[in-house]
């Protein structure tokens, strides 16, 4: 009984979290321009990733038609909506049915969720000149792109008043490494800055009373 | 019964002394002395190491005392070594049928004894006296049957068939072969017997050997069995005091055939350590193996249950497997330890297809190698560590063998699992580990409180503790518990909700074991603190009446009974009693989560400390506020968990649906 106890407050926990991170994820500048990369490829480094089996969350210029086989699917948040595209038709109609189908190319300014079924390779553009953009980062768990600039997680600052950021998770291969103010957690590997192909989730919530 | 042969021997050695008057004493039944000789032998049912062998006179009188070296070997220097004598091992650890230490050798239960002649003709001035279980159950004829020593030989050879000439004593069992089988026959027709008393099985054989019950013909191929029944010697056993249940001798009753083909299977295979190869080492291991598991499904199973043919394709199935897996994973040196690990692996899926499995098993089994070797060393240490690996596999739990497994296929788990170990064994002897040897016995006692219902009280538990921690075994368990706990911390992104909920389980009865522990006998409770506790907890407990919780009922009015008897008059036998009440009381209202949501809102508890319990003497519950606060604090310290959002279709493997789920 004690067990199932915890074990609902785990949960509480866990349905607490993914509320929080699905509805106030941010799309800050919801901008639909259409990246062609191919003619735009003097004003970008064209960029190989290597990705692992498993989910990573990268940033770049996208040409969804290029993805590998190897690749189940890639997911965006737009407009706080997941929205989705995939090398194969069938998982393309599940995206359809259950989600937004992505019919454009992603843009670097956004998170980039890559699902591998293999470790394969997936070529991004990183912008030399990015889009202006105000980073926001709003209560609750948020998904962000580098939008092709290495960042420091110390210009990380949570937009609304009283909420400081408790931690920053960058995924690759499944594997979540984290940045979390003062403190090191055990089991994770830990990062400073996050680069400009990669991706991360954003935690703030209201600063604790002392 | 160890004891009681000890005391025996203590008596008649006392015995000796007093009607003699000295050591020094001569009578008639004392051979006139040689000058100082060296008494050697070897000591084997496997090779017994670190045994205590003693050596006395036909009297009983002590002579000289050493130990076996791990060979199973001792020699001791005795003045005044007398023509006849008699050498008493005990203790030390049977390196089983394969003749080498294992970490999971067990340890050597029973007394063995050889009668000995002293070697006179020799250069050497040593005097050979090896000491197996054939030399042990000469001695229990001898001593049992009240038989000269030549009519004991005589029966030995019709009944077992040990056609031997020679003095079995001074037959060495590591290199003669007949000895040898003869000796492991003995020993293995005493463990037939289902009784955790291997001392008296083993009484139990000698007695059918006197009463002509058993005709066996030990050949080099294997054993001729003319007359055997098992049941016979097992109730020969239960006659001498053996704790052997009618419903255990019926069922070996029912499938007695199998197992004694199964017995004629393991004889066929023993050799002496001297000429055992790698492959008959292996087969005789695997036998030997099967054998045991089959005797411990026979008493795990009902007796309705029992199906001979079923037993049979489980040992055939069991062996087969084994052997194949053997051969497939090319290992050589083959020892218990490989053997035991194996067969869980296979056991565990004997039901399905082994084939199946033979691959994944193969894989883990090279790996198992890997960790042994690492591990393995000349050095004591490194032995200990190898030691505590198996005693992973043997007294974890199921799912601990299977983080051992899943280690045993991750590379990177493997090396974090072999640090762990490292750690562990670095801290053995520091106070650290002491701390979570504590921390752990408290848990310990508190799961079994909470196991119990509330039925054993807290003073149970804690008057067995400083016992409890002086038993070698269970540190060893402990130690086992401890390293599974660092596996796990150090693992603690990869746990379960179920495991996170354990972990924090296990804080909260160690903390409610250190408030339990408190709960000392009452001895002083003036009626106007009863008086005025009971007005408190009258009030308190209305509302748990008016909230309509079945489970609380109970327990209100047993605390209600409680406290009326205090109120009306203190009677020091009649609250004595009532205390073990509250006791229990206290415990179920501890165990039972609804109740803590009543304990938190008016803080019963603290009530009990200000209102009800004044005097705060040694013998006074005392249950201290800053402790029900830390009751609470492992609900605080609660790790925040973020699942990261994604989205989910059809098409997507198990993995990819699954969170993923970051501990902070």
């Amino acid at each position: 009984m004690k067990f199932m106890k915890i074990a609902s407050i785990l949960l509480m926990f866990g349905f607490l979290f993914i509320a929080n991170a699905i509805s106030p994820v941010t799309t800050s500048n919801d901008n639909s321009t259409v990246i062609d990369l191919n003619d735009n490829s003097t004003n970008s480094n064209a960029t190989v990733l290597d990705i692992s089996k498993g989910r990573s969350v990268i940033s770049g210029d996208i040409d969804i038609s290029k993805l590998s086989e190897e690749i189940h699917s890639v997911w965006i948040v737009d407009a706080g909506n997941w929205k989705g595209y995939s090398p194969h038709q069938l998982v393309r109609e599940e995206i359809q049915a259950g989600y937004g189908l992505l019919e454009e190319n992603i843009p670097a300014r956004k998170a980039t969720i890559v699902f591998a079924m293999e470790d394969t390779q997936l070529e991004v553009a990183i912008p030399n000149e990015p889009q202006s953009m105000t980073r926001l980062y709003g209560k609750g768990l948020s998904l962000h792109g580098a939008n092709g600039e290495s960042i420091s997680v110390y210009d990380i600052l949570c937009s609304t008043p009283e909420y400081t950021l408790s931690a920053a998770i960058k995924v690759m291969g499944d594997e979540a490494s984290l940045f979390v103010p003062e403190s090191t957690i055990d089991g994770y590997g830990s990062f400073m800055n996050i680069n400009e192909s990669e991706g991360y989730y954003v935690l703030c919530e209201k600063a604790k009373e002392e | 019964m160890k004891k009681l042969i000890t005391l025996c021997t203590i008596f008649i050695t006392s015995l000796f002394l007093s009607s003699c008057g000295g050591s020094s004493c001569n009578n008639g039944a004392v051979v006139a002395a040689a000058d100082t000789k060296v008494a050697v032998g070897n000591v084997v049912d496997g090779p017994i190491y670190n045994a205590i062998v003693e050596i006395y006179d036909m009297n009983g009188t002590l002579l000289a005392t050493t130990i076996t070296d791990e060979n199973g070997r001792y020699s001791v220097e005795v003045s005044n070594l007398p023509v006849q004598y008699r050498v008493v091992i005990r203790e030390g650890g049977d390196s089983g049928v394969d003749g080498e230490m294992n970490a999971n050798d067990e340890n050597n239960t029973f007394i063995m004894s050889s009668i000995v002649t002293r070697d006179d003709n020799n250069e050497s001035n040593e005097s050979v006296g090896h000491v197996t279980p054939a030399t042990t159950l000469l001695d229990s004829i001898v001593e049992d049957g009240a038989l000269p020593m030549d009519d004991a030989k005589a029966l030995l050879k019709d009944q077992l068939g040990a056609d031997l000439d020679d003095d079995l004593a001074k037959l060495d069992p590591t290199k003669h072969d007949l000895a040898n089988k003869l000796g492991n026959l003995v020993a293995l027709l005493s463990k037939m017997v289902p009784s955790n008393d291997r001392q008296i099985s083993f009484k139990a054989v000698a007695k059918i050997v006197i009463k002509k019950k058993i005709k066996i013909k030990i050949t080099n191929t294997g054993l001729d069995i003319s007359d055997l029944n098992l049941t016979a010697i097992a109730n020969e056993a239960k006659e001498l005091g053996a704790d052997v249940s009618q419903e255990d001798i019926d069922k070996v009753a029912s499938v007695e055939t199998i197992i004694k083909e199964q017995l004629e299977a393991v004889m066929s295979k023993i050799k002496t350590v001297a000429v055992m190869s790698d492959e008959d080492k292996k087969e005789a291991l695997v036998a030997y193996n099967a054998l045991f598991e089959l005797l411990a499904k026979i008493q795990e199973a009902n007796l309705e249950e029992l199906n001979e043919e079923e037993l049979k394709l489980f040992v055939y199935n069991l062996q087969e497997s084994v052997k194949a897996i053997l051969d497939e994973a090319g290992i050589a040196d083959i020892g218990s330890d490989d053997i035991d690990f194996i067969a869980n692996l296979v056991k565990e899926n004997l039901d399905k297809d082994v084939e199946e499995y033979k691959t994944k098993i193969v894989k883990a089994v090279t790996e198992y190698k890997v960790v042994i070797k690492m591990v393995t060393g000349d050095s004591k240490q490194k032995i200990s560590l190898k030691k505590v690996i198996k005693l992973v596999y043997k007294n974890s739990d199921v799912d601990a063998l299977e983080n051992i497994k899943k280690a045993l296929g991750d590379e990177a788990i493997l090396a974090e699992l072999l640090k762990s170990v490292e750690e562990l064994l670095a801290q053995s002897d520091s106070n650290d580990l002491q701390n979570v040897l504590e921390d752990i016995l408290a848990a310990k006692m508190a799961q079994t409180i909470e196991d119990n219902n509330g039925s054993i009280t807290g003073d149970d538990v804690a008057s067995d503790a400083n016992q409890t921690v002086k038993n070698v075994e269970l540190v060893e368990t402990l130690k086992v518990k401890i390293k599974i706990k660092v596996k796990i911390k150090a693992k603690k992104t990869k746990l379960s909700t179920t495991e996170k909920a354990q972990l924090i389980a296990v804080k909260k009865v160690v903390t409610d074991i250190k408030i339990n522990i408190k709960a000392k006998v009452f001895t002083k409770v003036s009626a106007k603190s009863s008086d005025d506790m009971y007005g408190e907890l009258l009030k308190e407990l209305e509302s748990l009446y008016n909230s309509d919780i079945e489970a609380l009922k109970e327990q209100v009015q047993a605390l209600n009974l409680f406290v009326t008897n205090l109120a009306e008059a203190f009677n020091a036998d009649e609250f004595k009693q009532k205390v073990s009440v509250t006791i229990k009381v206290v415990q179920k209202i501890k165990i039972d989560t609804t109740v803590d949501q009543v304990k938190t809102v008016y803080k019963l508890k603290i009530v009990v400390k200000t209102k009800f319990v004044e005097n705060k003497d040694d013998s006074v519950v005392i249950i201290e506020e800053e402790e029900v606060d830390e009751y609470k604090e492992p609900f605080k310290a609660l790790p925040k968990v973020i699942i990261l959002p994604q989205p989910k279709v059809p098409s997507m493997t198990e993995e990819m649906l699954t969170n993923i789920k970051v501990t902070i």
